[in-house]
């Protein structure tokens, strides 16, 4: 038996080897380690002008993504241009399709300012040109004339019915007219006294009269129609007065950008045509205690066709470069923007002062970061943004729209002109998915940025990291950590990347117990953050999380779970399981054990026939059913039945790194060797008996210290690993402490035979030139038990010579 | 605060038909709020009506202009009882608006004779007329002579005021002896007035038959058929029938 020596068991970074005392003598910026790869991704996608360079940001949490990404475009977008403005104004001859005006940067406030102020001016001038003596004069002549117009044709006509002694009767329904004769009105009994002729005259004259009054009193809407053309002139008129005015002082700056210059020509127009609502407006006086003068017309609901919607301004502060847009939220409406509705009267309405930007909007020009699985899980909102960058325009259309939930009044508004490059942060998985179920994702996302999680342990790498935890500490406001604490870190780095030879980039997680070690730095009045305070960290998180492993620890330690520790039993061994929860996985001991007799050459996993084996659990077994098939007694019919079970195991199973532990259980059974229960093993195993490297080794290797070390440590216990294990270990200290003294062991092994010698204390056994393995050895154990079986299981045959009928009788016999 | 006192003067409304009672009655209104007291209705149902709806052929020209064969006399009669229901309703829904007294009452007969000899008891009466156009005109007083009383005067000024309107005042002064031409609203003869008026788009027309210089029912008749529009007459009870014969 050949246990690690201590240093083998975990790799310490010595803090003498780093040439620095602090992160404080660190003065420059740092930047991300190991990543260049997707560095460069991110940079060609920030800076190739083709359409659809968007960029998949894939790879693991807390790697620094995030970060990088948002760093990278931030540092390209201020070399561009910032671009335009975007508002949208009414469209006056179709409402519901508002126009999108493109705005020279910075200009969108102002042309908002100016329509509020040009409103406001109007609000006064307006109404005070419609009172004024000029327009009101004017009015009450046209409005005398019309009446007089319509008198004078009601005159004429009374004059000629007069004149032919006809007279106009009023009954309620209208005019009746009769002839007069003597002076005197013609009743209907007169009117039958006369003679034909008599009667067939005024019968002429009334029926010509009445179509004579028809025709007049049929001329009054006509007159109505001639007054009002003759009045919305003079409104117009004097509209336009007021309206050229203002407009005129609109600044010049304004003025002459030419989408500006033809908007204002149509609010002009507009306004001329409408000037109706400003008298309506000065006619609900403001009831505030400000002066009429300084009334905020433009506030007003009805004048909300001349407001400037801005979409995206770029004023404030003096900008430069592009926009570098996040959003953590990213629903459909937030991505594209939405069309608001209020309700009135129990409608809902909208107008295109509703239409609120999204996030294609504001980072339009620029660059948008988007958090893939967020951007996913939100209905419609993927399959819009596509449609977006396909189309390269932002065209809004809502969920409720899309889904035809609501039927209201909606709009169509101009789809704005779409320039932007997008960078979706995921995982892996996600990357791998879109690729294999989303044709359109490989042609719109050309670039992938794929982040590494670990880098290579060197020299050079451990400085650059020191570096990164000193360039942290400055950002967040930390201490600054000795070399020690360095060291320390960065053997956590270490373990976590699971791999002596590598150093985790999971950056998050660092960065989590730097903060938590600065915590206990600065209660302990340190201004440094050193080792112990990362060692706490690191306890501390373990302690925390770490309820579940102690009471499985606790049940071991009772019995209730049965594992020994010592002694040795045929068929019987301790496996070794990794339980992860979250970030925080934990190893613990399970016993597994196998039973055999003679049989039919099946191997019954029992795990597997309850369904609480995984696919990669059952592949293990079948392995070593093929190492044992391939290994021993090959002359002969397979004749073993046996079954492998994970004593006291109560949730699903899967993985293959078990299998080695099952093969020596079986060897064990068969060979009725006892196995040694001091010990535990890990390991894969293939059909030619090699011991494969698995993962979670030190987690495994801790679980079973920790169950020998509650019973007492007795410098016999210890773990089989796979020897491609070895440059894995990083081992806790307390682990390797025991190793250090004696009292626990780890113990690498290659192959089968190896390891079935350590456990049973006999040699495996090598077959030898005339195909036989030695006497005694497990090997030459096994090959005889197995010979027996097939032999047993001859002798149930039926003798020879027998007909094939009787055989068939007797068969199961 | 001192309340201020209650318009006083009695107002009769007169119309033979609903359609021509609404445009007195949207004066009545107006006149209610600082001058009229209580206020009367009364419906007369034209004789002359009934007496040429029979004639062959005839036709009714409605304000619309459109040509329809005149109503049987039994639809004249349901027509009058709906135009009576709803004048006794909008009167009796505009007195208690404006917290007036009210009466209504249906007569037969001559229109203005009817209205002139119900006038006993009333300070003003309206004679209701329809809204031929819908453009508002001029409140038109036909002035007493000076030494006559000028109640006509002051209700017109009155008027004007409240429906903010202009107010021409026409008189007749037979020693005009030109043309019967129009000078500064004075007329040589009371036809050539009717005949000013007959082309003036009047509001309504003030007048006091008490004081002329139109006095009797056969005027006011001619001035109603020429004004077509309300007019407001003072002293209507003691008008005569006819001018007495010069």
């Amino acid at each position: 038996m050949h246990a690690l020596p201590s240093d083998k068991l975990r790799r310490r970074c010595d803090p003498a080897s780093l040439p620095f005392k602090s992160t404080k003598d660190f003065k420059e910026q740092s930047e991300l380690i190991g990543q260049a790869r997707a560095l460069d991704a991110i940079r060609l996608s920030s800076q190739i002008p083709q359409r659809d360079f968007n960029l998949f940001v894939a790879g693991p949490n807390g790697t620094g993504r995030h970060t990088a990404v948002l760093k990278l475009l931030s540092s390209e977008a201020a070399k561009r241009d910032v671009p335009s403005d975007w508002v949208y104004v009414n469209n006056f001859e179709s409402a519901h399709k508002p126009h999108a005006l493109c705005l020279p940067p910075g200009t969108a406030l102002a042309l908002k300012r100016t329509m509020q102020n040009l409103i406001d001016d109007l609000g006064n001038d307006i109404p005070a040109m419609f009172e004024s003596e000029e327009y009101q004069t004017q009015r009450r002549a046209f409005d005398a004339e019309l009446g007089e117009a319509q008198e004078a044709a009601i005159a004429d006509f009374a004059e000629r019915a007069k004149a032919e002694d006809i007279a106009l009767v009023r009954t309620p329904m209208g005019f009746l007219l009769t002839a007069i004769l003597d002076g005197k009105l013609v009743k209907a009994e007169d009117y039958r006294k006369l003679d034909e002729k008599e009667q067939a005259e005024i019968d002429e004259k009334i029926e010509r009269l009445q179509e004579d009054l028809a025709a007049v009193l049929r001329q009054a809407p006509k007159f109505e129609k001639e007054h009002r053309k003759r009045v919305e002139k003079l409104n117009a008129r004097m509209a336009e007065r007021a309206v050229s005015a203002r407009v005129a002082e609109v600044e010049t700056e304004l003025q002459d950008i030419k989408v500006v210059a033809d908007y204002l020509e149509k609010v002009r127009k507009d306004i001329i045509s409408n000037a109706e609502l400003f008298l309506q407006a000065a006619a609900e006086k403001g009831e505030g205690p400000f002066p009429e003068a300084i009334r905020k017309y433009h506030r007003d609901p009805m004048f909300d066709r001349y407001v400037v919607n801005v979409m995206v301004p770029q004023d404030g502060e003096p900008r430069t470069g592009a926009p570098v847009i996040t959003e953590d939220l990213p629903t459909l409406d937030r991505v594209i923007g939405r069309i608001e509705h209020v309700s009135h009267m129990g409608s809902l309405v909208t107008n295109f002062t509703m239409i609120r930007p999204g996030a294609l909007h504001r980072a339009n020009g620029g660059y948008l970061v988007l958090d893939a699985r967020h951007l996913l899980s939100e209905p419609y909102a993927w399959d819009s943004l596509k449609r977006c960058i396909k189309n390269q325009s932002i065209t809004i259309t809502s969920m409720a729209e899309r889904l035809s939930l609501v039927s209201t009044t909606s709009l169509e508004p101009d789809p704005i002109p779409l320039n932007l490059r997008v960078a979706l942060v995921g995982d892996r998985l996600l990357y791998t998915l879109l690729v294999m179920l989303d044709p359109e994702f490989s042609e719109l996302f050309k670039l992938q940025a794929d982040f590494e999680d670990v880098v290579d342990r060197t020299d050079d790498n451990l400085v650059l990291f020191a570096r990164l935890v000193g360039a942290f500490a400055l950002r967040e406001g930390l201490r600054p950590m000795t070399a020690a604490g360095v060291a320390r870190l960065l053997d956590e780095a270490t373990r976590l990347a699971d791999d002596t030879r590598k150093l985790s980039l999971r950056l998050g997680t660092l960065s989590d117990f730097i903060r938590e070690a600065d915590h206990y730095a600065a209660g302990r009045n340190s201004d440094d953050i050193d080792d112990s305070d990362i060692e706490r960290a690191v306890v501390e998180k373990e302690r925390r999380s770490s309820r579940i492993k102690d009471r499985m620890q606790e049940a071991i330690a009772r019995k209730t779970v049965l594992i020994d520790t010592d002694g040795a039993q045929v068929g019987q061994i301790n496996g070794l399981a990794v339980i992860g929860l979250g970030d925080y996985r934990f190893g613990r001991p399970s016993r597994i054990t196998a039973r055999t007799r003679m049989g039919a050459g099946k191997l019954v996993d029992i795990e597997r026939e309850v369904e609480l084996g995984g696919p990669l659990h059952s592949k293990g077994v079948m392995i070593l059913a093929g190492y044992l098939t391939s290994t021993y007694a090959l002359d002969v019919p397979f004749s073993l039945h046996a079954s492998l079970v994970f004593e006291q195991s109560y949730g699903g199973i899967d993985g293959d790194s078990a299998s080695s532990a099952e093969l020596y259980t079986l060897l064990s059974a068969l060979s009725g060797l006892p196995i040694r229960q001091d010990l535990a093993v890990t390991g894969s195993v293939n059909q030619t008996g090699q011991v494969q490297a698995i993962g979670g080794v030190n987690e495994k290797i801790e679980g079973f210290f920790e169950t020998c070390a509650a019973r007492g440590l007795t410098g016999d216990q210890g773990v089989l690993i796979p020897k491609s294990n070895v440059e894995h270990l990083m081992l806790r200290s307390d682990v390797v402490e025991a190793a250090e003294a004696g009292k626990f062991h780890v113990i690498p092994v290659e192959t089968i035979n190896e390891g079935i010698a350590i456990l049973t204390g006999t040699d495996a056994g090598t077959r030898g030139p005339e195909g036989t393995f030695p006497d005694g050895t497990v090997n030459a154990l096994i090959e005889a038990r197995l010979r027996s079986f097939a032999e047993t299981r001859k002798a149930f045959a039926r003798p020879p010579g027998q007909n094939n009928e009787e055989g068939k009788d007797g068969a199961g016999k | 605060m001192t309340k201020p006192p209650e318009p006083q003067l009695r107002l009769l409304i007169g119309a033979s038909s609903y359609v021509d009672a609404r445009p007195a009655l949207q004066l009545a209104e107006r006149l209610a709020e600082t001058l009229a007291g209580d206020l009367g209705g009364l419906l007369i149902e034209d004789i002359i009506v009934a007496e040429v709806i029979d004639m062959p052929r005839q036709r009714v020209v409605t304000s619309s202009g459109t040509l329809v064969m005149a109503p049987t006399r039994q639809q004249v009669r349901n027509l009058t009882e709906s135009d009576a229901r709803a004048f006794r309703e909008s009167l009796s829904g505009l007195a208690q608006n404006k917290a007036r007294k009210w009466s209504f009452e249906r007569g037969h007969g001559d229109l203005v004779s009817g209205l002139c000899a119900a006038a006993t008891g009333w300070d003003i009466l309206l004679l209701g007329h329809r809204e031929i156009h819908r453009q508002a005109g001029k409140v038109v007083l036909i002035a007493p002579p000076a030494a006559a009383p000028q109640r006509a005067t002051e209700l017109a000024t009155h008027l004007s005021r409240a429906l903010q309107t202009d107010l021409i005042a026409l008189s007749v002064d037979p020693a005009d002896t030109g043309t019967g031409a129009q000078h500064d609203g004075g007329f040589a003869t009371d036809s050539a007035m009717l005949a000013y008026i007959d082309r003036t788009n009047a509001a309504a027309v003030v007048l006091d038959l008490s004081a002329g210089p139109l006095h009797s029912h056969d005027q006011l008749r001619q001035l109603l058929a020429v004004a077509r529009c309300p007019v407001l007459v003072l002293g209507a009870d003691a008008a005569p029938a006819a001018e007495p014969a010069q």
